[in-house]
């Protein structure tokens, strides 16, 4: 008798895809069609405003609305530069200085309040390449190109947010839980390894803190719907907020799997894609010959490229590693030793066949409907 | 022509699963078990519809989640219009024993006094027994079926076994013609509209 499983696709080596790199405000491409790049070759620029902030004269010089505006040594239009001195009041006591918080231009003056209303100054964000590989297409209103490239795909089962860079950094061991604390400004910009599981807390500080992903192998549901609006794959829009989040194996508590917890263990310290969206890390090759493998593949230019996990069936045969992935013992994962001839009741009521794993921990039994063939 | 590329579960037939909600679930269960718990459990139903439950309690979960889909939705079981409820073969495999699935469906589904029930498998749709449902009777333990009496259990869903042909059944004032089958005849002489409360 042949039992059939799910098999899944979650990680892939030394795959050649195109990397979409996309700038992150109104700017320009310099990169050309044809162009060979390096991580650290910077493609383009684009300027980015991030709005707007105060400063209350009135309260900084402990005066009067009528002696603040007096105060005033900056005007309307004006550019202003960190530091740089705003207003200032000169008493028996001695001079009260008001000094900008930040770089920007002065907007305008509310006399009612006392207050100066700057805008901050835009700041050119570089968009570098973050890989070797070959420009394959620049897009005409100059937004974003496609790079040929060699990296390590790896695919989770759900997540959200858009796709975005950093250095992987693994902080906990597979099966652990990461605290608030764990996670510091100092990771600002990087994709972090939280192990099993991470509360909504949690994750809330961490896209505080400016973190640019987290991968992690489970996930409360609560925390996922409030991220991504439905638990439903087949119902998710792309949604963002403001941080990636890609979860390896399900909802609750569950350990990264061993296949996917090896190649991030093996990535530490180097940079990384993370699409929460499309449930995918692309891990970059490092290798900077792999450029010359790569002139002699040619893709097809797909101005989407975001690819989900496969998922296709296959039959079950002594020698085929799985994953389980219903509890107790979801997550787990080890190589097929032996499939029942016979079914068995479970204590649910269920008949079903049972198959013998052998685990990194011990020989168990599992419902072969219970797990997923991985490899 | 649909190609199935992955092994789906019963669960996957219903299109409403993600706004099953834990606290409706949990009303039906009669063990205590954590909100955040029993929110994972379905989710995890959506990611892997095809899995088993391994345990009893699990599969209670699992008939409260199957009766909360049916209660919005339940044209893929049930037809008001022919007052028949057609069971497709694989839930009658994914939720053992029988008299549990049965029990669930008549917890939710605004049933006539008199439904028959049907099986499709790959070979055919087929009778396999009738669910009665007697109104306005008075509590009862005898009941006469085909002119033989049979002792049942008030307040129960009882199953009497009974052949293929049809039988009149008389409940106190209630006389009617049903079906039996391999199934048999449930009749539920539960209260009905009363969801068990979070012990």
């Amino acid at each position: 008798m042949n039992l059939q499983a799910n098999f899944r696709q979650r990680v892939k080596v030394n795959s050649v895809i195109h990397i979409k790199r996309s700038l992150s405000g109104q700017g320009e491409i310099k990169a050309k069609v044809g162009m060979d790049v390096t991580p650290a070759d910077i493609l383009g620029s684009s300027q980015l405003s991030a709005g707007y902030f105060t400063v209350n004269v009135v309260k900084d010089l402990n005066t009067s609305l009528e002696t603040a505006k007096k105060c005033l040594v900056r005007h309307d239009g004006e550019r202003i530069f960190r530091g740089e001195l705003l207003a200032k009041r000169r008493s028996l006591l001695g001079e009260k200085v008001v000094v900008s918080p930040a770089d920007g231009i002065i907007q305008t003056y509310d006399e009612k309040k006392g207050e100066l209303l700057l805008k901050y100054l835009p700041k050119n964000i570089p968009l570098t390449s973050g890989v070797f590989g070959i420009i394959d297409y620049v897009d005409p209103s100059s937004s974003y190109v496609l790079i040929r490239t060699t990296v390590t795909e790896v695919f989770g089962i759900f997540g959200c947010g858009y796709q975005r860079i950093g250095i992987i950094n693994v902080l906990s061991n597979a099966g652990a839980l990461t605290s608030k604390q764990q996670i510091t400004e100092n990771m600002s910009k990087q994709i972090l390894v939280v192990g099993a599981f991470i509360y909504g807390e949690t994750l809330r500080w961490a896209a505080q803190l400016g973190v640019a992903g987290i991968i992690s192998g489970g996930l409360n549901a609560r925390d996922f719907r409030a991220m991504s609006g439905s638990l439903d794959p087949a119902k998710r829009v792309g949604t963002d907020f403001g941080m990636s989040v890609v979860v390896t194996e399900g909802f609750g508590s569950m350990a990264i799997g061993e296949d996917i917890y090896t190649v991030l263990k093996n990535h530490h310290g180097k940079f990384g894609f993370i699409g929460g969206n499309s449930n995918r890390l692309l891990l970059p090759s490092s290798d900077p010959d792999s450029i010359i493998a790569l002139r002699k593949i040619i893709l097809p230019v797909n101005k989407e490229p975001e690819a989900f996990a496969k998922v296709s069936i296959k039959d079950v045969g002594v020698g085929d590693r799985v994953r389980i992935i219903w509890p107790p013992f979801a997550g787990w994962q080890g190589k097929v030793v032996g499939i029942d001839a016979s079914s068995t009741r479970l204590p649910s009521g269920v008949s079903t066949y049972l198959v013998t794993i052998d685990t990194a921990n011990r020989r168990i039994k599992v419902p072969f409907p219970n797990i997923e063939i991985v490899e | 022509m649909i190609i199935t590329t992955k092994i789906s579960g019963v669960f996957e037939q219903f299109p409403n699963l993600d706004k099953v909600t834990f606290e409706s679930v949990k009303r039906w269960l009669n063990f205590k078990v954590e909100d955040h718990t029993l929110e994972n459990f379905i989710a995890n139903r959506l990611l892997y519809p095809q899995t088993v439950p391994m345990n009893e309690q699990e599969m209670e979960i699992d008939l409260s989640i199957l009766r909360e889909t049916l209660k919005m939705d339940n044209r893929l079981l049930y037809n008001p219009f022919k007052s028949s409820i057609i069971i497709p073969e694989e839930f009658e495999v994914r939720f053992p024993p029988l008299i549990k699935l049965i029990s669930a469906l008549c917890d939710v589904l605004v049933l006539k006094e008199v439904t028959k029930i049907y099986v499709k498998s790959w070979v055919g749709t087929h009778p396999m027994g009738s669910i009665v449902i007697p109104k306005s009777i008075h509590p009862t333990s005898l009941i006469t079926l085909g002119g033989k009496k049979y002792q049942v259990k008030p307040n129960s869903l009882n199953q009497i076994s009974v052949p293929e042909r049809q039988q009149m059944l008389q409940i106190d004032s209630f006389n009617a013609g049903v079906s039996g089958g391999e199934f048999g005849v449930f009749i539920d002489l539960r209260p009905h509209l009363s969801i068990p409360s979070h012990k």
